[in-house]
């Protein structure tokens, strides 16, 4: 046969990246098929969290996240719900009261975050968890790695999806396509199957919703729907358990834990395990001594027994706005629910049993077991990036996009060219007039969303025809022509069809960053990389005594008035002291021998620590 | 010419194996697009025209998957005419690529073979079409048979299927295709633009199913089973135009049961089904033939003979139009000759002319400029044999005589050139030229 795919064999290995609000994920297609790519340490999923220490180490994934609750102002969670969106969006706002990171205001508009006394723009920091995700597989590997899919939310607009594109490039990655996650899990579930029939995704993930309706027959996957809620996910039903916790707090001390951003942090992390729980057990008890330090060792303790039935209740409005969000996209595909041969649940959200209920109520039918919710979406993008770099002809993904894209109209209207859950690639044109006598120029602004308000949509770019003939206002027409890529890039023209006179712009979404600001991330980030790999193992030793010193240091003081009651305490505590000692000097040495054998002695310590204030304390 | 092993199969349509576990096994790419396109119904020879792939590429891939398992062959009821027909079968195809051969297209600088070139040129040619050309379905095409052929054909032509290569003007021709293909997809698939559609452009042949379509889908294997579970979309959301529309098709049913009920009654229902197919397919081709589309033509009594085999009015349909695309075909392969022996390059033009001779190996004429050119460009054995078949082909021409004569001296046996060249002077005495000759062999002879 002819030529085959692009020559990928000098860009190195092609890989699926799932680029989660909590979690992330990378996996390959080999020669058995897609498959999750494991960390080092064995895990499947590496926690979408960046920080910068008190030693000025940058950590990502699971460090990152351990050591949160000690470091909360420099720990960066949650970034994609802020991805490509303005500063001052309703959405950024509501935000900034909820994180314990400080956010503030860009050169262009766009979102900046403070860590480690330093300013990031998010795609560049979620460019921190992408070069991760392809360390991970490089090592697993043992092959560089060139080119990637990454997968989004299918309700992400063209702003959200080019900023998740330069995030890639700042990765140093080529990313071949971003695609829709329940796009790509319906890729997973049906790859090589042979189906015919049409199937819902229900994603209900960290941050976000997605419904997505495909059909499925002679290989080719076609998006018929696609519907979402980006601010409902699963910490926003953590968000419920710490308010329930808070309130209970407050009606018992008096004291509103938000205040204190390190309380907030242990809550936020004591309600997700309590939820995650209560997926398998019918309640659970949450702990939290030492919540609020009063001064002079006295210090408040938080007690309190979750029941699913009591979880049920907390959140339960938040699991039906899901089920609304299906019936649209169920219209929009101009289906019935009995139409629906397969329900594929993804997200880890989607193990509560209550959610499962739910869909199982809906749609009629137990959803499909076949796929792992946590997994399904990187194997997707894994397989795209595979039938995209072997030029593949026996599978196609036939994508839609995801919203209206339009132009603002006289009475800041919002006048639909293309319309929602079209297949790309398409095209459109649409004929408007001048609304003033003698108006010598247009100008066209391109939007995309769902409001009929066109101020209530996203800008995607704008530019103006001009030289119209002078005449009365309705004489003069204008053509305008959208146009998407299979890749999904708009391309807009306007032509004066009197005179043929036109203008045309690509629509090139904006990040919120400029070319040259991608490039200079993409060369630093670089620079990042050959250090951190050449200090190897050693940061990672030292990080750890770095956390145990200061978990120490924060126990310490609250431990001393208990322990020094007790018979047994002088020696404990000169022990620790010790230690500690120890320790400290072997970090100033940088001497990685002594560091490592210190470990063992400062998790004693902790440890001795945790059980003195949990037995004695309360 | 192929082995006659690999001819017969060419007859053959390979069936997928329900038992076979695709899944589990390592099929390349081009695999995958082959059994994309198997039916059980479409012998390999057409398929070398739908997957736009060489007989012994395809035949050689077919052969691994039966190996593997994936397939298994159909046994046909002794095909009409055997061997004979299917090298028929797949000149007929040459032709019908070659029909595009001109294209500059196919020359541009750009990362795509031939065949893909070709391929995507004959489906931009049939956006032309109505949306059932363009769709390769007939106006009775269910709602899931509608979907099959907009899938089949999105996966053919949709630019992901091509991603990362320079494409050169093919970029702009496969945004095309597949805008007019999805747009056939979206008119045809909702009742109401499917009927407005019906009524301002009734498909080809009333209620038929197009042989050639961008997707080159063949109708699926069990229609009873596809017409019945099918609602196709928009549907419910219009009952009463659902119960009309169903109405009329019960009309169209009756009315096409009565016109066939000779077929139906000597076979069964399924049976019955292919002859009415096949019979719409010949009905077409004639109709193909009457505007001077002979190409099309032979494809459609090809492929009404996929349908019934036996029917020898398809069979000699075929052979005629056949015939006259091959003469066509020829006439222009050897004029492209004559521009060869023009500038010179008698190879060239001996290779075309042997080629327009193998098309319409009656043709002797053709015979003797292979013979000729041939033997200027020094393959006196290959002119040889053809100035042989020019005289067994007509023995009464001189020119083949004198072209057989001309190849023997050169190879210096000079008696059986005297012979030859005496032969022609016996059929024509007046040629002056072979009287000159005679008297300078014998010459040499002495």
């Amino acid at each position: 046969m002819g030529p085959s795919g692009p020559d990928v064999g000098n860009m190195g290995k092609v890989i699926g990246i799932d680029l989660g609000t909590t979690n992330s994920c990378v996996a390959i297609v080999d020669h058995d098929g897609p498959r999750v790519i494991p960390s080092r340490t064995g895990q499947h999923t590496m926690p979408s969290v960046v920080a910068i220490t008190e030693s000025g180490k940058q950590l990502v994934g699971h460090l990152a996240k351990r050591q949160a609750i000690t470091n909360p102002r420099n720990t960066i969670y949650g970034a994609k719900r802020l991805i490509g969106r303005r500063w001052d969006s309703r959405d950024v706002q509501k935000s900034i009261s909820l994180v314990s990171f400080d956010m503030s205001k860009g050169p262009h508009d766009d979102v900046r975050l403070s860590m480690g006394g330093k300013e990031y723009a998010i795609p560049e920091i979620s460019s921190l968890v992408l070069h991760e995700m392809r360390v991970v597989a490089e090592e697993n590997l043992g092959e560089s790695v060139g080119q990637a899919v990454i997968t989004v939310p299918a309700y992400f607009n063209d702003n959200q999806r080019q900023a998740t594109k330069d995030a890639g490039r700042i990765a140093g990655l080529d990313v071949l396509r971003i695609i829709n996650e329940p796009t790509a899990a319906a890729l997973a579930y049906g790859y090589g199957k042979g189906l015919e029939q049409k199937v819902a995704i229900y994603d209900l993930g960290g941050g976000t919703f997605d419904i997505s309706i495909l059909e499925i027959g002679q290989g080719v996957f076609e998006v018929l729907s696609t519907g979402g809620d980006t601010f409902l996910g699963g910490e926003d039903f953590d968000e419920r358990i710490i308010a329930w916790l808070i309130e209970d707090f407050q009606g018992q001390h008096g004291i509103d834990l938000r205040q204190d951003k390190m309380a907030v942090q242990r809550l936020r992390d004591a309600a997700e395990k309590a939820k995650i729980e209560l997926s398998s057990l019918n309640e659970v008890d949450i702990n939290l001594p030492f919540i609020f330090s009063k001064g002079k060792g006295e210090a408040l303790h938080l007690q309190k027994q979750l029941t699913r039935a009591a979880l049920d209740g907390l959140v339960g409005d938040l699991i039906e706005r899901t089920v609304a969000i299906c019936e649209q996209a169920l219209d929009d595909a101009g289906m019935k629910k009995s139409d629906i041969a397969a329900v594929i649940l993804v997200g880890g959200m989607t193990r509560m049993p209550r959610v499962q209920r739910t869909v199982n109520d809906f749609f009629g039918i137990p959803p499909s077991k076949g796929v792992h919710p946590d997994e399904v979406v990187a194997c997707g993008a894994a397989i795209q990036a595979h039938l995209l770099s072997t030029g593949s002809i026996d599978t196609l993904l036939l994508d839609v996009t995801p919203h209206h894209l339009g132009i603002m109209v006289a009475g800041g209207l919002f006048d639909v060219i293309i319309h929602k859950d079209t297949t790309i690639p398409t095209s459109a044109t649409k004929v408007f007039t001048t609304v003033r006598d003698g108006q010598p120029q247009v100008r066209i602004m391109v939007l995309q969303g769902e409001s009929s308000q066109a101020e209530e949509n996203e800008l995607l770019g704008e530019f103006v025809l001009d030289g119209l003939r002078a005449a009365p206002r309705g004489e003069v027409r204008v053509e305008v022509t959208f146009d998407i890529t299979a890749d999904g890039i708009v391309g807009v023209s306007a032509k004066d069809v009197e005179t043929g006179r036109e203008q045309t712009i690509m629509v090139t979404a904006s990040s919120g960053l400029t070319e040259d600001e991608i490039r200079e991330m993409a060369a630093r980030n670089q620079d990042f990389l050959v250090k951190s790999d050449s200090a190897g193992g050693n940061d990672e030793v030292r990080q750890k005594v770095q956390n145990l010193l200061n978990e120490i240091d924060k126990f310490l003081p609250q431990a001393r008035p208990i322990i020094d009651g007790t018979d047994f305490g002088v020696d404990a505590l000169n022990k620790a002291e010790q230690t500690l000692e120890r320790a400290r000097h072997a970090m100033l040495q940088k001497d990685t021998k002594e560091l490592s054998d210190c470990i063992k002695p400062l998790e004693r310590t902790l440890s001795l620590l945790n059980n003195v204030i949990q037995k004695l304390g309360g | 010419m192929v082995e006659l092993g690999r001819e017969s199969l060419l007859t053959l349509a390979p069936v997928l194996r329900a038992d076979s576990d695709l899944k589990s096994l390592q099929l390349n790419a081009q695999e995958g697009f082959i059994i994309s396109q198997v039916d059980g119904l479409t012998p390999a020879g057409v398929l070398c025209d739908l997957l736009a792939m060489d007989e012994t590429t395809l035949i050689i891939a077919l052969l691994r998957l039966e190996k593997l398992g994936v397939v298994r062959w159909a046994r046909r009821n002794t095909g009409p005419k055997g061997v004979r027909q299917s090298a028929d079968d797949t000149a007929a195809q040459r032709v019908i690529a070659d029909s595009v051969a001109e294209d500059p297209a196919l020359t541009e600088a750009c990362d795509l073979s031939r065949d893909e070139r070709l391929l995507i040129l004959k489906a931009e040619g049939s956006l032309a079409g109505t949306h059932w050309e363009v769709l390769g379905i007939g106006g009775d095409a269910t709602g899931a048979e509608v979907k099959r052929a907009y899938f089949v054909a999105s996966k053919s032509f949709h630019p992901d299927r091509f991603f990362g290569r320079d494409l050169g003007s093919f970029r702009g021709r496969l945004d095309k295709i597949f805008r007019g293909v999805k747009l056939a997809y979206d008119t045809l698939s909702r009742e109401e633009s499917r009927k407005s559609y019906h009524a301002a452009h009734p498909p080809p042949v009333e209620l038929n199913q197009k042989s050639e379509g961008i997707s080159g889908a063949v109708q699926s294997p069990a229609p009873s089973s596809t017409r019945a579970t099918t609602v196709p979309r928009g549907e419910s959301a219009d009952d009463k135009a659902a119960r009309l529309e169903k109405r009329r098709q019960q009309i169209l049913e009756e009315r096409r049961s009565k016109r066939l009920s000779k077929h139906a009654s000597s076979a069964g229902q399924a049976a019955g089904g292919r002859k009415r197919k096949a019979e719409e397919i010949y009905q077409l081709g004639l109709a193909q033939l009457n505007r001077g589309n002979v190409f099309a033509a032979v494809a459609s009594f090809k492929l009404a003979m996929t349908y019934d085999e036996t029917n020898e009015r398809y069979q000699n349909a075929f052979a005629e139009a056949n015939g006259g695309a091959l003469l066509e075909r020829a006439r222009q392969v050897a004029g492209e000759a004559e521009d060869a022996v023009a500038s010179g390059k008698s190879g060239d033009a001996g290779r075309l002319f042997s080629r327009a001779f193998e098309m319409v190996p009656h043709r002797a004429e053709y015979a003797v400029r292979a013979a000729e050119q041939l033997l200027a460009a020094g393959k006196t054995s290959e002119a040889l044999r053809f100035a042989t078949q020019a005289v067994e082909v007509s023995p009464n021409r001189p020119s083949a005589h004198v072209a057989k004569a001309a190849v023997l001296e050169n190879t210096g046996d000079l008696r059986a050139a005297l012979v030859a060249l005496e032969k022609a002077q016996t059929l024509d005495a007046s040629d002056s030229h072979v009287t000159k000759s005679i008297k300078r062999l014998m010459k040499r002879l002495r």
